[in-house]
């Protein structure tokens, strides 16, 4: 197999505050090789996108801070670049797309202006050869009239329109990889099928790598080629499309599938956090036995089916048929209904 | 249940005016909702699905009194509320509780919530703080919080602890209805089914009739009786939830539901893409407002076009139209205008490509006013000719000239 574009290990970021110290990713890891799109999914607060924006430190810092783990992008531990060259590869090489589209455009400048300085900053372009490769990029990502929309301002854009944009932005610089965070969570639903089968189109013409973000299985089942779930920092399960959607290994995974007998033991409590012993998702989880509340978070192992799961059942010395029988029976009644 | 419809909506309307110059003369309107009529059956659940924009909200708040409507009436347990004061609009408010999206915004953070959800009893009149309390506590308890939630603030409270609690609130007065405005959008999927699972219990026990404004297509199939769906400020197509669902008689029902993508990656590359962007409630298209975006736009009898040509071709001609409108260049980048809206060449009616290619050659010449009469003079439709008239296609009712004589 070849080596992958990028491979996170033993990610570690926390943020510190004067009370408290949170470890929003918890030792994670995970590889994204050239042209494939690995989703990470994960629900409100697993630490998803701190994971992304941990790569090309995105986050501030303090209060985040990362604490552990390597990053290596073609060859290079990005955790060890100073600062000025990171910047290059932010943008360069690495490009970010995220829910809110404004986060990547400046509401004072014309869409082209922006285009063209997103090239100049990288040196792909410049001048007249510059603004003509910014309608083509709008054209290339939908945009109708690119000629004209060139010279308006991101605030004349509809919602959809303007996450385009950004995605043209980000594509700018010809970048090898690109992180998007929630692109279509914002959007209506048939905005959304626009912007999936563009980034389909994208991914498939430019042979881009992507790392998405979304809590939504629909769109993962749409774009994605391998998935990581995500809760409270760790990673639950991960493998290829295929396999979690025919069969989620990890009853958190399953959850999300949308188990009826989970949701009863849900802990929806604001000041009732995740433990920090044992498997993240022990109290939630209804196969939870003694074992899941010792040690740490258990490693992923192979399920058998795929996929790896960080679950106590797929070790030897446990059944793991407890989980997967339970996974089975819940197939045939969501058929039946 | 009884035979009346607890709440009865006809022609409701709620325009916006667009004022110019200091004396704010009138120069347009934004028709946010325009001639929406349905019925909320006694004990059911309507969902009014729609995406962001096409006033479903604005419905939701005008048709509760939130907002004066400009048009249509409301009727609630037989009496006309559309303009009701007075007790007439006390007993209203009292009778219909209101849940909405964000809680952040309709809890007051320095307010414990417990005195929170009781305040509906003191704008109402209650003066007994112990009665209030002890009622208050009884619906902490039935929405799965506790008495000892009474003094704490909202902060201290996750996504979906504060709907429980928005729950709570409208259900204070004990009303017959409860309008839900996107009451599940902003929380995780697993609490979602939570929330949801304790609404159809309170649905249940208060006997509640229940509105409920979404634009998630999962949710409403899971917890909807039947369905009205929006766009643009009209209602397309209303009927049962599995009907509407299983076989959509609006196309843009239909492609509501076709771009959600499966829940299955076996199915990728399936979605309905639409062509175009949403109209501008402002100057919202003539005849069916769906129609400069319907994949199913009926094309003139004089032309033998595939649907796909036909859309394809309207596409082109309506950006050549707002090219001339514009005085631009309708064509863009270094891609053809054919090329650009996807027209084949040639197309596979002579006769229309004849026309066609007159016109671009027109634009070619710099005279794209012709170009773009020429186009409207020859592809017409009568999706834009004539607004459709509501017409019962297996007992719902749909707005759509497929479904009268003048489409097939």
């Amino acid at each position: 197999m070849t080596e992958p574009l990028l491979s996170v290990s033993n990610l570690r970021t926390q943020f510190r505050t004067d009370r408290e110290t949170v470890r929003a990713v918890d030792g994670v890891d995970f590889d994204v090789f050239r042209g494939e799109t690995l989703a990470i999914v994960g629900e409100s607060g697993s630490g998803k996108t701190v994971a992304c924006e941990s790569i090309t430190r995105l986050l501030e810092e303090p209060p985040a801070e990362l604490v552990d783990g390597e990053v290596v992008f073609d060859g290079v531990d990005l955790t060890t670049l100073p600062e000025a060259t990171l910047r290059e590869i932010r943008g360069n090489r690495i490009a970010h797309v995220f829910q809110n589209p404004q986060r990547s455009l400046s509401p004072v400048y014309t869409v082209g202006e922006q285009l063209v300085e997103a090239m100049a900053i990288h040196d792909v372009a410049s001048g007249t050869a510059a603004r003509e490769r910014a309608v083509g990029l709008l054209d290339r990502v939908g945009i109708p009239r690119p000629s004209v929309r060139v010279d308006e301002y991101p605030h004349q854009f509809s919602g959809g329109m303007r996450q385009r944009v950004a995605i043209a932005i980000a594509l700018a610089a010809e970048p090898d990889l690109l992180v998007a965070d929630e692109p279509t969570t914002a959007l209506d639903v048939t905005v959304q099928a626009q912007l999936l089968d563009l980034l389909t189109d994208l991914q498939e013409t430019l042979e881009l790598a992507v790392i998405l973000v979304t809590h939504d299985f629909r769109v993962v089942a749409e774009l994605a080629d391998r998935v990581v779930v995500m809760y409270d920092g760790k990673v639950m399960e991960r493998g290829s499309v295929g396999d979690v959607f025919d069969g989620p290994a990890h009853p958190y995974t399953q959850a999300l599938f949308g188990g009826e007998d989970v949701a009863d033991r849900r802990v929806d409590d604001a000041d009732d956090t995740a433990p920090t012993v044992g498997c993240r998702f022990h109290r939630e989880c209804p196969h939870a036995i003694p074992d899941c509340r010792r040690g740490d978070q258990p490693p992923l192992r192979p399920t058998g089916t795929g996929q790896r799961a960080a679950c106590v059942y797929y070790d030897e010395s446990h059944d793991s048929s407890v989980v997967r029988a339970r996974r089975l029976e819940r197939e045939v009644t969501s058929d039946e209904r | 249940m009884s035979g009346e419809p607890i709440l009865s909506v006809r022609d409701l309307e709620r325009h916006y005016p667009i004022t110019r110059g200091l004396f704010r003369r009138e120069v347009g309107r934004v028709r946010a909702v325009d001639g929406v009529s349905f019925d909320l059956e006694r004990g059911e659940t309507l969902a009014l699905v729609g995406e962001s924009g096409c006033g479903k909200s604005t419905a939701a708040r005008t048709l509760v009194g939130l907002e004066d409507p400009t048009g249509g009436t409301v009727r609630f347990d037989g009496a006309d509320v559309t303009t009701a004061d007075g007790r007439v609009a006390t007993d209203f408010r009292r009778r219909v509780g209101m849940v909405f999206q964000d809680p952040d915004s309709s809890f007051n953070p320095r307010m414990p919530v417990g005195e929170a959800v009781g305040e509906p009893l003191r704008i109402h009149g209650m003066r007994d703080e112990q009665r209030e309390r002890a009622i208050v506590t009884e619906l902490l308890e039935l929405v799965g919080l506790s008495a000892s939630h009474y003094d704490r603030y909202p902060h201290e409270f996750s996504g979906g602890q504060k709907q429980r609690l928005a729950l709570a609130r409208a259900l204070v007065l004990d009303p017959e209805v409860v309008v839900a405005d996107e009451p599940v959008s902003a929380l995780d999927r697993r609490v979602q089914d939570d929330v949801l699972d304790l609404m159809a219990d309170l649905q249940e026990r208060f006997d509640l009739s229940i509105l409920f404004i979404s634009h998630d297509v999962d949710v409403v199939r899971s917890f909807c009786d039947r369905v009205a769906v929006m766009y643009l400020g009209e209602l397309v197509e209303r009927g049962p939830v599995e009907t509407v669902f299983e076989e959509p008689a609006h196309p843009y029902t239909r492609a509501l539901l076709g771009s959600v993508p499966a829940l299955d990656p076996g199915d990728r590359g399936e979605l309905v893409t639409l062509t175009g962007e949403v109209g501008d409630p402002a100057d919202p298209p003539t005849g069916c407002r769906f129609h400069p975006r319907c994949p199913a736009v009926i094309p003139p009898p004089e032309y033998d076009l595939p649907r796909e040509e036909w859309r394809a071709l309207l596409d082109l001609r309506f950006a050549v139209a707002d090219a001339a409108d514009a005085d631009e260049d309708p064509r863009t980048g270094d891609r053809s205008l054919r090329e650009a809206h996807g027209v084949p060449a040639p197309l596979s009616d002579p006769d229309a490509e004849a026309v066609l290619e007159r016109a671009l050659t027109d634009v070619e010449d710099g005279a794209t006013e012709r170009g773009a009469r020429r186009l409207a003079e020859a592809f017409t439709t009568v999706c834009e000719a004539e607004v459709p008239p509501e017409i019962d296609v297996d007992d719902r009712p749909v707005t759509c000239h497929r479904h009268d004589d003048r489409g097939d």
